[in-house]
């Protein structure tokens, strides 16, 4: 008995040295918008990519949150510095990213949908005055029924 | 008189799985031991990620022009690790992000001697609008060191055919078209051949690491 519990104590610390590969966690942008203080729906964790000075465009980020019992559907976004905004998707199909506009997006109630590098993002086009290279840029998204959600987007790159 | 017998019997037994015991405990330890310094110290990895191709893919001699405006081909991989990658610069999400997170593995990578320290190439898929003065604009912002290199439309095939990449273009916005590309990082060894893919999704660790250990891999071969 002594034996088989030896045996099993050595067996079982012979196997519990490390053997899980550390997890990497995901790049985080470096930069939050603040969360609107309403119970309604909510848009975090907001920023634009920042890009050289001479790209004709810059794609947008940020997480939307629907509360309430309703789908929300995102058709549009606007903004004062951009002429044109537009929401698209890259999707990875074959390990062949190809991007794609979206009409609309839709957020199930009490669903967050994710905006995020290599997946949906807003693509900021026809800056009005060039793509700001720091600060924030004030946003809007134009919901089915005619409401709008305002934000911030800060500028910068993901994870700092 | 079976009293004492048996007593000496069970300490000579309980001697033997002691010893039994403690054999069992040096073995395990031992093998735990030699694993442990197998992985940690000595005997090269597989990469985590990438995938090593069994047989190489040599890249062809396909003329292009750097951001710089100077002349590139085969010859400029050769003799070096070089991390290609098929991208364009009018490419909003995919290609800055893989261009910041490059960008963030190369730095990780800064202190290896060399001969070691990968060059970072953006073969274009756009001839059309990747000009070498646009090259120049926007490759460079992301790291000083990253190349920027547009071909004429009529080589890319074969260029891609090589790395085993497929590029397509659909008409999208205002801006006319975009280009669908593989994401996938390619490494080109020292005799400019694909050597290994690495998929989607990247990070900067993630190509870090799994570069050391190619490298490890292939200097021990």
């Amino acid at each position: 008995m002594r034996l088989t519990i030896l045996a099993l104590t050595a067996l079982l610390w012979g196997c519990a040295p490390d053997s899980a590969p550390p997890a990497s966690p995901p790049p985080t942008p470096s930069a939050t918008a603040p969360q609107p203080a309403t119970a309604g729906p909510a848009v975090t964790d907001a920023w634009v990519r920042q890009v050289p000075p001479a790209a004709r465009m810059t794609a947008g980020y940020l997480n939307v949150y629907n509360p309430g019992p309703d789908e929300l559907v995102i058709v549009g976004v606007e903004s004062p510095l951009f002429n044109s905004i537009e929401l698209h998707g890259t999707f990875v199909v074959d390990g062949v990213a190809r991007m794609r506009h979206q009409e609309t997006v839709t957020v199930a109630p009490g669903e967050t949908v994710r905006f995020e590098p290599g997946g949906l993002h807003l693509m900021l086009m026809q800056p009005v005055d060039g793509i700001p290279s720091s600060g924030a840029i004030e946003m809007s998204l134009v919901l089915d029924e005619g409401e709008r959600l305002e934000f911030l987007a800060p500028v910068g790159q993901p994870g700092g | 008189m079976a009293g004492p017998a048996g007593g000496c019997e069970i300490i000579v037994r309980m001697s033997r799985n002691t010893f039994i015991a403690v054999a069992i405990v040096l073995a395990i330890s031992a093998a735990v031991a030699g694993a442990w310094f197998a992985a940690h110290l000595g005997a090269p990895q597989l990469p985590e990620h990438a995938r090593v191709l069994s047989t190489p893919r040599p890249v062809p001699d396909v003329p292009g022009v750097d951001h710089t405006g100077t002349a590139f081909g085969r010859a400029d991989l050769e003799g070096r690790w070089t991390i290609a990658f098929f991208g364009f610069t009018y490419c909003p999400d995919i290609c800055p992000a893989t261009l910041h997170v490059l960008a963030g593995a190369r730095r990780l990578l800064d202190d290896l001697p060399d001969g070691d320290r990968p060059e970072v190439v953006m073969l274009s898929v756009d001839p059309g609008r990747d000009t070498p003065e646009r090259l120049a604009e926007y490759v460079p912002f992301f790291h000083p060191e990253f190349r920027g290199v547009t071909f004429e439309a009529q080589h890319l095939p074969e260029l891609a055919r090589a790395f085993g990449a497929a590029y397509a273009y659909s008409a999208l916005g205002e801006d006319g078209y975009t280009v669908d590309h593989t994401a996938s990082l390619f490494l080109v060894d020292h005799q400019a051949r694909v050597a290994a893919v690495f998929p989607t999704p990247h990070t900067a660790e993630g190509i870090a690491t799994d570069l050391r250990r190619i490298i490890k891999l292939e200097t021990a071969r």
